[in-house]
């Protein structure tokens, strides 16, 4: 008996990741999410991580 | 797992961003194949170094003109062997973002996210070039701001006028730092007489090239063979010459920042005359380059700190950021 407890759990569980992938965002959140990840803090990071790389290891320059 | 990549396959170089890790590879976009076998001998640099110095079973070429994909094939295997290098296989499968120039039509479109899917990549997105070149360049592009790049890259030229995380305004042609090379090697032979290669040409132009009088100019002396007897032969080249010989050139990637300029709404023309305009891609390092097109818009212009970096460091922000980001990936509004 106890396994159809399980199944429904893990059907439930399934149902409800599915769902939040279903769900859409609004216009106005997808927006703000867009803009706010063009901050320029939010760039620093990826600054961050590229003077990281530069410092441990160069990758070949080229020329042009 | 795969660490997702995002990837300036230029005209000139290719760079490669790794999530997470920065910068992993930067190299020429050349690809030496052996003719007769089908075999890849080279690759970036090494290739490089090989064109025009090949025998007869040996051709080292570019798979990109104008920032298009002019060989399929050949482009498919080049991106295919970046993402080995860069650690994918057929078990780790990426995604990645590529950027490319905006004025790619459908077709080329299709092709470079084709060559990409058959390389490796479990999904590949397309970026254009100018609004990764903003990201990059650090530009306050999240804010109602009139921002102003131009990306002269090997084989196009872009102008973008960015506000609010979108392109308002947006003009392309397709020449660039080669066709400043094909200029030089016009001019020698025309009025010179003599023949030389296009890394000699790009040679001259690095050493005494300028689009406007500099101080400390410096003549060059340019070896090549006589269109006459076909013997080797020297000859001078002075900078006046150099600025002569690629002036027109000069002129039509200036009438499209013009045209650009021309584009934008009031509201932000404005805000140029204050912030400028923000240069990136090595075409933009030609001496005198920023002095011309200021003299000539009546704009000022800013060198972006990473010239050469900043379009695929863009693009790897976009990486970092996919969820939030991906509505800016071509074919994502259309």
């Amino acid at each position: 008996m106890t396994w159809v407890y399980v199944l429904i759990a893990v059907v439930l569980v399934v149902s409800v990741w599915l769902m939040r992938g279903r769900r859409v965002e609004s216009g106005m959140t997808s927006y703000r999410k867009h803009i706010d990840a063009l901050s320029s803090e939010s760039r620093r990071g990826v600054r961050e991580v590229n003077d990281r790389q530069r410092n441990g290891r160069r990758p070949n320059d080229t020329g042009k | 797992m795969a660490r997702d990549l995002a990837i300036d396959l230029g005209t000139a170089n290719t760079l490669v961003y790794m999530k997470g890790r920065g910068i992993v590879l930067n190299e020429p976009s050349v690809i030496a194949v052996n003719r007769q076998t089908g075999e890849v001998l080279a690759t970036g640099r090494e290739a490089w170094q090989m064109i025009g110095r090949t025998p007869g079973y040996i051709v080292a070429v570019r798979p990109l003109r104008g920032g298009a994909i002019t060989d399929f094939e050949i482009t498919e295997r080049m991106i295919r062997l970046l993402l080995q290098r860069v650690g994918v296989s057929r078990f780790t499968r990426p995604k990645v973002v590529i950027c490319v120039p905006s004025a790619i039509t459908e077709v080329e479109r299709r092709a470079v996210t084709d060559a990409a899917r058959r390389a490796g990549a479990a999904d590949a997105q397309l970026i254009e070039q100018p609004m990764a070149a903003a990201i990059g360049a650090d530009l306050p592009i999240d804010e109602p701001i009139g921002n102003m790049v131009i990306d002269i890259g090997g084989g196009t030229s872009e102008s973008a006028v960015i506000s609010l995380g979108g392109i308002v305004a947006l003009e392309a042609v397709r020449v660039g730092s080669f066709d400043i090379d094909a200029s030089i090697q016009a001019y020698v032979r025309r009025e010179h007489g003599i023949a030389i290669g296009e890394r000699t040409a790009e040679e001259v132009k690095v050493a005494i090239g300028s689009a406007a009088e500099t101080e400390d100019e410096s003549q060059a002396e340019v070896r090549g063979r006589d269109l006459m007897t076909g013997l080797p032969r020297t000859v001078v080249l002075t900078p006046e010459e150099v600025r002569v010989a690629i002036d027109d050139t000069l002129s039509s990637i200036i009438d499209s920042i013009k045209r650009c300029l021309a584009k934008a709404p009031p509201e932000l023309a404005q805000d140029f005359l204050v912030r400028g305009m923000y240069l990136v891609g090595g075409g933009g390092l030609l001496r005198g380059l920023p002095q011309r097109i200021e003299k000539e818009t009546n704009v000022p212009v800013r060198m972006s700190n990473m010239p050469l970096e900043a379009v695929v460091m863009g693009a790897g922000h976009c990486i970092e950021h996919y969820d939030a980001l991906k509505t800016m990936f071509m074919g994502a509004r259309r």
